[in-house]
């Protein structure tokens, strides 16, 4: 038990270096085409996550902080058609029960929720949530409208979003966690730039 | 049901329902029991499986950080994670566990092992080769994924299994205190059945019985003691009271009706001792006198209650011994005669005593009466009696007179004739003497001798005077005995020899028998008895009269006595003509006779029998008609010093 803990505290000690490479898209294209199937081509948008950035998130969902190994820079992925934005696409990891999941976001262009997928995700309920009940709890809300789903914990879903997923409380959660901090971030770091798909 | 049926049938009961409860909860304890330690180790498992869970949480978060910086030096500890997850898993006790559960452990293993494969090879992968690490990274992730749904099916599955065992665990605890709670009561149900059942069928029977026991009611024979509804012994028993209780009412009603019968068998008793016409007295076994009848106050010339409470001895002396005590053995005698106190004027009784149980202690029940008038009688009748003996003594005198005549005649005559012998004698005696005297020639006195022939004189004088007093020797006998006879006897008995008397007797009426009958006699009863010899010189005197008159000649009588042990017999048998036997049963009575008028005066038998029986002796007859009769006598010999 104690190697476990001394393992423990190495991990989460040396994970900073090398977390920018990490929540990315495996295959950019492909995937994007799955949730954008009239994309005809896509952008790429680099910023990097600082520690202001952190203190931001930190202010707006208090007790979901960011991890130090998700400092660092970060794509966001724009689906066009031909010029015309579609909608955005945001890969965020967040951290569960059995290691981080990592969930890929489709945002409309008013940073609402238009689909989700997940791109890693050991816990085999996650069948529950790609399920469309739940999902449409998801999509079509932004920001503020999926704040609510959080309980006064500011960490875990409350009863209207669990409702979806009896089978799955603590990924709900982490879902919803992930679906927060994505739209927090996007419009924290590619607000003013995603303006200008948004006149 | 005997009640000890009833005890041994509780104590199987209550054994047999104490084997069935403890066996009951022995075995509901041990399913707890065995449900407990198999929760116990359900819960020891899902313990192991969830710390295995959070081992494995850090060991795939320690992966992801691996797979996300690349950092390659994580590869030993996720391998040490892994051996440390591998041994945690085979150490689980598989024994008794479900297949699926063995199953998804060895699974585990697999893809632990299987992973540790992948996690080696990314040493050996280039950190610029991006999608070689992706894919690395996806196999890893197949096998996590699938090792984390088995995770989690193995942690399912024990948590069921556990939640399964807790809710056995409950019901089973839950059963068991529903068990304890119903044998417990059905226990004390069955308790309180039993003391019920004891109060209603032992102890309920007994109190009924108390209280009817107890109950003041006079008429027992309405009282019902017997119970239906008890065990054998209380009905025994009180069908056993109920008998008890009959009974003793009978044998109170038995008892009042005796005491009735007592209190009129009292008042008849009563009646009976003032009204009876003799004398009784009641006494005690000290012989105090304790009731006595008014004829007994009149016998004594005293009040009653001048008698009760007196010794007996104070008026009847006999009834005392010499001590002064009470004689009880002559108090049970029948005594024809006896005398009370010298002060009564009248004292002559006869009484006679009985032995009688009056509760239970001994009493004696005197009858005394009055004999004085009948003594008066009898000595009345003793004095005629003995005038009516003198007066046959006299009468046969009468009629032996002329034989004793003819005997005193006989040597009368020839003394006479001697005496006229003895005169003629005399002249010439009284011639020779003178001349004798007056001459003194011898010649003539030789002379006168010769011619008077005093030799034949002198020789002849001597015979006649011994024949003369040879014959008043006999007159005199026979005077004598005749004297004898006619002399009456004296008061009192004296000494005298059967034999001698028998010969009296043959003096006496020898001239009766002489001529017609030759005596055979034999007496040799040579002892003395006491006696009235006159009297008993008739008895034979008569016997041989009595004979003699039977034979008319050439008869034969014989006279035999002898002693037979203590007494005398003397037999008359003669060869007479015999007495008939219509006769023999009256010869005895007074004035029977079959003899002639003026010959005899039928009272010779009855004195004989008479002066037998004042003898204390006895006379019995035989008799053949034609043949002759026997007549013995037996007298009493009375031994004298």
């Amino acid at each position: 038990m104690k190697i476990i803990i001394v393992l423990t505290l190495l991990l989460f000690s040396i994970q900073y270096s090398y977390a920018d490479a990490y929540c990315s898209l495996r295959d950019p294209v492909a995937q994007i085409q799955q949730l954008y199937p009239q994309k005809t081509n896509q952008l790429s948008i680099v910023k990097t996550v600082d520690s202001s950035t952190r203190n931001l998130v930190k202010l707006a969902l208090p007790s979901n902080d960011l991890h130090f190994s998700e400092l660092g820079r970060h794509t966001l992925y724009v689906a066009m058609k031909n010029t015309e934005a579609l909608g955005y696409v945001h890969v965020r990891s967040e951290q569960s029960k059995w290691g981080l999941v990592e969930i890929i976001w489709a945002l409309d262009k008013d940073l609402k929720i238009k689909d989700f997928t997940f791109q890693r995700c050991r816990s085999p309920k996650k069948k529950v949530l790609d399920d469309v009940d739940f999902k449409n709890v998801f999509i079509g809300k932004n920001y503020e409208e999926l704040k609510t789903l959080l309980s006064s914990d500011g960490v875990t879903a409350n009863y209207t979003l669990l409702e979806k997923a009896k089978d799955a409380p603590e990924l709900a959660s982490v879902v919803l966690r992930c679906a927060l901090k994505t739209l927090l971030i996007t419009d924290i770091l590619w607000g003013e730039e995603l303006k200008k798909f948004n006149p | 049901m005997k009640i000890s049926n009833y005890n041994q049938l509780l104590a199987v009961s209550t054994l047999f329902s104490g084997m069935i409860i403890f066996a009951t909860l022995w075995t509901q304890y041990q399913k707890v029991e065995n449900i407990s330690r198999a929760h116990f180790e359900s819960r020891l498992l899902v313990q192991t499986i969830e710390h295995l869970s959070t081992m494995s949480q850090v060991w795939l978060t320690t992966q992801d950080l691996l797979f996300s910086g690349k950092q390659t030096y994580l590869a030993n500890g996720i391998n040490a994670q892994s051996d440390q997850l591998t041994q945690t898993l085979l150490a689980i006790d598989i024994k008794g566990k479900n297949k699926n559960v063995v199953a998804l452990i060895e699974q585990l293993v697999g893809t632990i092992k299987n992973n540790k494969a992948i996690i080696a090879s990314f040493s050996q992968l280039s950190m610029l080769n991006n999608l070689d690490w992706q894919t690395t990274i996806a196999e890893s992730d197949v096998l996590t994924t699938d090792y984390v749904e088995t995770l989690e099916k193995l942690l399912a599955q024990t948590l069921q299994a556990n939640n399964s065992l807790y809710q056995k665990l409950s019901l089973a605890n839950s059963h068991l205190k529903r068990i304890t709670l119903i044998t417990i009561s059905l226990y004390l149900i069955l308790i309180f059945s039993i003391v019920t059942w004891f109060s209603k069928y032992i102890v309920k029977p007994i109190e009924n019985i108390t209280a009817v026991a107890q109950q003041s009611n006079k008429n027992m024979q309405s009282v019902e003691f017997r119970q239906a509804n008890a065990p054998a012994e209380i009905i025994a028993l009180s069908s056993a009271i109920q008998s008890f209780t009959q009974r003793i009412t009978i044998e109170k009603q038995k008892a009042e009706q005796e005491r009735l019968n007592v209190v009129k068998i009292n008042k008849q008793i009563k009646t009976i001792m003032n009204t009876i016409p003799c004398s009784l007295l009641l006494l005690n076994d000290q012989g105090i006198i304790q009731e006595c009848t008014p004829e007994a106050s009149k016998l004594f010339s005293k009040n009653k209650d001048e008698i009760i409470n007196k010794n007996i001895a104070v008026f009847l002396p006999a009834l005392a011994t010499l001590d002064g005590k009470f004689d009880t053995e002559t108090a049970l005698k029948n005594l024809e005669e006896s005398l009370l106190a010298p002060n009564f004027k009248n004292p002559y009784i006869e009484f006679s005593g009985r032995k009688i149980s009056i509760k239970e202690s001994v009493s004696y029940l005197l009858t005394i009466t009055d004999i004085n008038e009948r003594k008066h009688s009898q000595k009345a009748l003793s004095a005629l009696n003995q005038q009516l003996v003198n007066a046959e003594k006299l009468a046969s005198i009468g009629q032996l007179s002329a034989g004793i005549a003819h005997e005193i005649n006989n040597p009368v005559g020839y003394i006479r004739s001697n005496l006229d012998m003895l005169a003629d004698y005399i002249k010439p005696l009284i011639s020779y003497i003178t001349i004798v005297k007056t001459t003194e020639q011898p010649a003539s006195a030789q002379t006168i001798y010769q011619e008077e022939d005093l030799d034949y004189i002198l020789n002849d004088i001597e015979p006649l005077i011994s024949s003369s007093l040879e014959g008043t020797i006999r007159i005199s006998n026979i005077i004598k005995d005749l004297g004898n006879y006619a002399h009456a006897d004296n008061i009192e008995p004296e000494l005298i020899c059967i034999d001698k008397l028998i010969e009296q007797s043959l003096s006496l009426v020898a001239n009766e028998l002489k001529y017609k009958v030759n005596i055979v006699k034999c007496l040799d009863a040579n002892v003395n008895v006491m006696g009235f010899p006159q009297k008993l010189l008739q008895v034979f005197i008569n016997m041989l009269v009595n004979a003699s008159h039977a034979i008319t000649s050439n008869g034969r009588i014989s006279i035999n006595s002898y002693i037979d042990q203590d007494e005398i017999s003397i037999s008359f048998e003669d060869n007479g003509s015999g007495i008939s036997q219509a006769h023999l049963k009256n010869i005895f009575d007074p004035f029977f006779t079959t003899k002639p008028v003026g010959k005899g005066t039928g009272l010779g038998l009855h004195i004989v029998r008479s002066i037998i029986d004042d003898h204390n002796g006895r006379i019995e007859v035989s008799s053949i008609v034609g043949q002759g009769s026997t007549f013995n006598i037996y007298l009493p010999i009375h031994k004298t010093n």
